[in-house]
């Protein structure tokens, strides 16, 4: 963590962490620089903790900004990554979400957010295809921006580029 | 423009018409109305009234089979790539290809890249190459006077003019 962040939650989103400890007393939330907050979940966890965040009265992050996705190849692991935010009004006052689950690298397997927030379709089958991670109970898991026989997930640090050499083409 | 100037040689009208189908032919380069990526912006520029390709007699044509030059003015991925080679199949003989920029060219900033097609003359033959990230208007339009030269080339030995 940098000098510049702030170590202490800010006053505007206390009763935001107040509602997340509410039901998950041992979460670690960490804030972060432009309203944000981090939080760390076991991705067995995941699918009930979403639930809650979107439909709690005094969370409601019902904006989905982003789902990608981190290769630790060190660690051995995935981290999928979660950007929630919430529309409205009182938008600033709830800040913005960051919700980061570890999953193993072998075995790369997460529940999908698509019944909790539909925008999710096409953001988990991104980072499928990149990042090989499979989103249980998606309901149309393909590539989306390499073509469908392509092998392996570019964004992986370990990939390898099947590719054969081309020649250049003389009329 | 004195098309038949050799009258005693034998084999002169060949020549000659070869030479006019050749001019006939640089002069009304019509080029396909297809852009796929920034130098596509570059290419529209030349193409509209400050630049005008018009001089040229080039104007765009939105069907493959009516033209007769390909600018592939940027990024060829994997997925573009065969689409680039269906339209350049699709396009009916004698056809030309100008690699505008470079990616077209290479990759460019993209060379080596999972996604990335390194140049376009890897999967159809290029006839004139202009780099720049993106190439001005004027490379563009000395890339078609470039290209106009070698049409003219075509089927008969004219040495290449010394100012180009």
């Amino acid at each position: 963590m940098s000098e510049h962040e702030a170590t202490t939650i800010p006053e505007h989103l206390q009763p935001v962490a107040a509602a997340l400890r509410d039901r998950y007393p041992d979460l670690s939330i960490t804030p972060k620089p432009g309203d944000w907050l981090e939080v760390k979940v076991e991705a067995d966890a995941s699918p009930e903790f979403f639930r809650y965040i979107k439909d709690t009265p005094g969370l409601g992050f019902d904006y989905l900004l982003d789902v990608t996705a981190v290769d630790y190849i060190n660690e051995g692991k995935l981290q999928v990554v979660y950007h929630l935010a919430r529309m409205g009004a009182d938008a600033r006052k709830r800040g913005k979400l960051v919700v980061k689950v570890d999953v193993p690298r072998d075995n790369a397997r997460v529940r999908t957010v698509v019944d909790i927030w539909p925008t999710a379709d096409f953001l988990e089958r991104e980072v499928y295809d990149m990042f090989g991670v499979v989103f249980e109970g998606h309901p149309d898991l393909r590539r989306i921006l390499m073509r469908e026989d392509w092998v392996g997930h570019p964004l992986r640090k370990d990939y390898v580029d099947h590719r054969p050499k081309r020649t250049r083409v003389t009329r | 423009m004195g098309l038949i100037t050799h009258e005693a040689v034998p084999g002169v009208v060949t020549t000659s018409l070869r030479r006019l189908l050749n001019w006939s032919r640089k002069s009304s380069l019509w080029y396909m109305l297809f852009g796929i990526a920034c130098c596509a912006i570059e290419m529209m520029a030349t193409g509209a009234s400050r630049y005008d390709f018009d001089r040229f007699g080039m104007i765009f044509r939105a069907s493959p089979r009516q033209s007769d030059l390909m600018i592939v003015p940027g990024t060829v991925n994997e997925k573009m790539a065969d689409r680039v080679k269906v339209l350049y199949d699709q396009m009916a003989e004698p056809r030309w290809v100008l690699a505008m920029g470079g990616c077209a060219i290479n990759g460019g900033p993209y060379h080596g890249e999972y996604n990335i097609v390194d140049g376009v003359d890897k999967v159809i033959p290029v006839d004139v190459y202009v780099p720049g990230c993106p190439p001005r208007p004027e490379a563009l339009m000395h890339g078609v006077l470039l290209l106009q030269d070698k049409i003219m080339r075509e089927g008969i030995e004219i040495p290449a003019p010394a100012r180009r």
